[in-house]
């Protein structure tokens, strides 16, 4: 359960992640290291699926004499966060509510 | 090891799978290594951050089978064969062998279910034929023998239809079961990984 819940997570922060701008792979990691430990083969699989599953684009372009690969989020991407928000409002009353009776 | 080494490495233990699943797992890796290097780190602390390749590796071949397995035309046996050979270490061999058996008494099961309900439908078809030309021939109760061809005509095809699902759910539950195998695997060998 832990788990699951964790790895859909992830799929999200990387998609938060590229909400200002696009992005690649290193800086996706730096990026999401202060709030999620996420290393390089753990983000590999979360980039093919969201990709596979049209919530990302992808694009080379050249950056010192070789090639990067940049990711951009589609508007299904966009849609997706905006459906995590609302589906974790309420997740967020169940934490404050549970945040408050503990403090007390 | 240098970088040139690290992705050889990688490529030759994903040998198995398709060059262009491999060019873009190499290439990932090549880029991450240089933004790393370019970031400041030496070749070696670079390739040393990644972790082990065997943990690379394996994860990789987890997440390409459990992609595989939704897929339409997929080599079940092959997916099962490359997540077994992940088992290898203490941890996760128990693992393996309860999916091998598992694996294989859902295959015989479904695989006897097929050959049974195929066989019967063909045999009820070629006995409904050879009963009513038979009955033709001899002219002798010739109205049973237009029965006998007209029941083994509906339920023959039937039955063969009934093989058809059975074959489909067949290939259904052991590509879930591969799944399933898959992302226990990934959970077990991603916990082993921390301990060490």
């Amino acid at each position: 359960m832990k788990i699951q819940l964790k790895k859909g997570l992830l799929d999200i922060c990387v998609l938060a992640a590229l909400m200002e701008e696009d992005s690649y792979g290193y800086k996706l990691i730096s990026d999401t290291k202060e709030i999620v430990e996420m290393s390089e083969s753990t983000l590999y699989p979360i980039l093919r699926r969201l990709e596979d599953n049209n919530l990302l684009t992808s694009y080379t372009k050249e950056h010192n004499g070789r090639l990067r690969k940049y990711y951009r989020i589609t508007s299904a991407g966009i849609k997706s966060i905006q459906d995590f928000l609302v589906e974790w409002k309420d997740m967020k009353k169940i934490y404050d509510f549970i945040m408050e009776k503990a403090k007390s | 090891m240098n970088k040139q080494e690290f992705l050889k490495e990688i490529k030759s233990k994903l040998n198995h799978f398709q060059s262009s699943e491999l060019d873009e797992i190499t290439s990932y890796y090549n880029e991450i290594i240089e933004d790393k290097l370019e970031a400041g780190l030496d070749e070696e602390e670079a390739i040393n951050s990644l972790g082990s390749i065997e943990t690379i590796v394996n994860e990789i071949k987890i997440n390409i089978v459990s992609k595989r397995s939704d897929e339409k035309k997929t080599n079940t046996l092959k997916n099962f064969l490359i997540i077994l050979g992940i088992c290898s270490t203490p941890i996760l061999l128990p693992l393996g062998i309860t999916f091998t058996v598992l694996f294989f008494v859902m295959f015989i099961v479904l695989f006897s279910l097929i050959l049974s309900f195929g066989l019967s439908g063909i045999t009820v078809i070629g006995a409904g034929i050879v009963q009513s030309i038979i009955s033709f021939a001899t002219g002798e109760e010739v109205f049973v023998g237009l029965i006998q061809l007209g029941v083994s005509l509906i339920i023959g095809p039937m039955l063969l239809i009934l093989t058809m699902y059975v074959f489909k759910l067949t290939q259904y539950l052991l590509n879930g079961t591969i799944k399933s195998f898959a992302r226990l695997v990934g959970k077990k060998s991603k916990k082993g990984s921390e301990l060490q």
